[in-house]
């Protein structure tokens, strides 16, 4: 008898701590239990599925044609006009439609983080867009900021009243996208932050709002380059220091045969952005020692 | 005879540099993509369990209108008449719908009954997501209770920056990286009955459990 209840009391202990494991394991431990309802069951919340994959393979798709474009444009049928035009369409797509997200400037960053953090993975999209005015410029030059990148758009159809800027100044201020690319690098790559795309001048613009340091640095941008030619591209732009790295070995670009030049300096009156300098003297081995020109053109 | 040799030293110079750009473009392109053999892409989200309903959602989103909306765990709800996440602690007294004695400042809760049992009335909370501005007011009342209200990222307005604007802003370091697969989270205690539902032949508990990434 007494055997018989120890049994049945271990049975009960057993079966009332199997029902509280079960019961933790399913019934949250509630302050008021979920109550059942006659003839309305519990419904469950649904959440949005991911969207936005098959727009980005679009991009990377608009990329390369406004990049094959920009070339052609540039170098075989040189229409100024045309390329005016498809500035104002990249500005309009990636800028205004897309939201300036995802661009090859901010990009730099993400490839930076995946190559020195294995678990960061990056997206396919941003690989592309990296890499594919990066090809571009090793051939046909920097076609990308000529007329895809939003950003230049920007700047290029407001610089209206621009004045010539100071040989060494250019130089010296064109030296800081180098050390703010570097910077950009460190920052990304040890995950402290993407300080190109919180310091990038024109995505509030893009996206009608952003704090109040965008805005400003944005603005002032602006109203610079309304008086000085592309400033955040010639002093600060990262991506494009590294093009114009690359830029030095491309294989067909725009230049002035020094041969047939009667050095009217006309071209290097109007252009507003310094890119033209005056031909370079006749160069002897003894003026080469000095590296006025490296073997780059 | 001399120059067209300089010339030609040059070409041949940035020829190479070409070639090797290219070259180790190419070779970088196909390690990024190789190692992304290894894990899936991210998103942002939040881990409800962390969240302390600060309200920093709403602002700091670089969207307009910010990506984070509230979500209802029905299997988490009191179905309570005196709901501390849709009335103001006055408004609990009165529990009149008036403006000022609601939680939620876009009227995106909206206020169901389904049932008077034992002389008690059941309400039924749902959030409209499009009138949500992610403000977590009502998370934060429906905390002193059960709880079932939560904040999550949603995937089909999120624009998944680079840098997530209110990661940085979060106090509570809330945001985490799921993969793209399986964005969203779960409370902890609500994942039990959520999967015991799917296994049932809930239709939208299985959805919601394969959005979500399995509790560890």
């Amino acid at each position: 008898m007494n055997s018989f209840f120890r049994l049945s009391f271990v049975s009960i202990i057993v079966v009332v701590l199997l029902g509280s494991v079960v019961a933790d394991d399913v019934a949250p431990d509630l302050m008021f239990p979920v109550p059942e309802f006659a003839d309305h069951p519990i419904p469950t919340a649904s959440v949005p599925e991911v969207e936005g994959e098959v727009a980005a393979v679009w991009d990377v798709l608009i990329l390369f044609l406004a990049l094959s474009l920009a070339s052609y444009f540039t170098l075989v049928s040189r229409s100024r006009r045309n390329i005016v035009l498809l500035t104002i369409s990249c500005l309009l797509w990636f800028g205004f439609w897309r939201e300036g997200c995802v661009c090859p400037v901010g990009a730099t960053q993400n490839i930076a983080l995946a190559i020195f953090d294995p678990t960061y993975v990056v997206p396919l999209t941003v690989v592309a867009f990296f890499i594919l005015p990066l090809v571009f410029t090793l051939f046909f030059g920097r076609t990308f900021c000529a007329s895809v990148c939003p950003l230049g758009a920007m700047q290029e159809l407001i610089a209206i009243r621009t004045v010539a800027v100071p040989r060494w100044l250019d130089h010296s201020l064109g030296l800081v996208a180098y050390i703010y690319l570097g910077t950009a690098v460190i920052f990304a790559a040890t995950k402290t932050g993407f300080i190109v795309c919180r310091y990038d001048p024109f995505i509030p613009f893009f996206r009608m709002g952003g704090n109040t340091d965008m805005l400003i640095f944005g603005s002032s941008i602006l109203v610079i380059s309304v008086f000085v030619g592309r400033p955040y591209c010639r002093y600060l732009c990262p991506y494009g220091a590294i093009l114009r790295v690359l830029s030095c070995f491309s294989k067909w670009r725009l230049s002035i045969p020094p041969d047939t030049c009667v050095n009217c300096q006309l071209c290097e009156d109007v252009c507003p952005y310094g890119a033209i300098h005056p031909p370079t003297v006749t160069q002897t081995p003894a003026s080469r020692q000095h590296l006025h020109a490296g073997f780059v053109r | 005879m001399s120059k067209e040799k300089e010339a030609d030293r040059r070409d041949f110079l940035a020829d190479g540099v070409r070639v090797a750009s290219v070259m180790s473009v190419g070779v970088l392109g196909g390690f990024l993509a190789g190692r992304r053999g290894q894990a899936g892409e991210t998103r942002w989200q939040i881990d409800p369990d962390k969240c302390v309903g600060c309200g920093n959602c709403a602002t700091y989103c670089v969207l307009d209108e910010s990506a984070v909306k509230c979500v209802q765990c029905f299997d988490m709800c009191g179905f309570c008449n005196r709901c501390t996440g849709y009335y103001t602690l006055d408004g609990l007294d009165s529990r009149d719908t008036a403006a000022e004695d609601l939680l939620c400042p876009t009227e995106a809760i909206i206020r169901t009954f389904v049932e008077g049992k034992a002389g008690q009335n059941f309400y039924e909370y749902t959030i409209d997501t499009d009138a949500c501005i992610g403000c977590a007011l009502c998370v934060k009342g429906c905390a002193l209770m059960n709880g079932s209200l939560y904040l999550q990222v949603m995937h089909d307005r999120c624009v998944n920056c680079n840098e997530c604007a209110i990661a940085v802003a979060c106090p509570s370091d809330a945001f985490v990286n799921p993969s793209s697969d399986e964005p969203y989270r779960l409370k902890q205690v609500a994942y039990g009955v959520i999967r015991q539902k799917a296994g049932q032949g809930d239709e939208a508990a299985q959805t919601l459990i394969d959005q979500v990434q399995a509790s560890e």
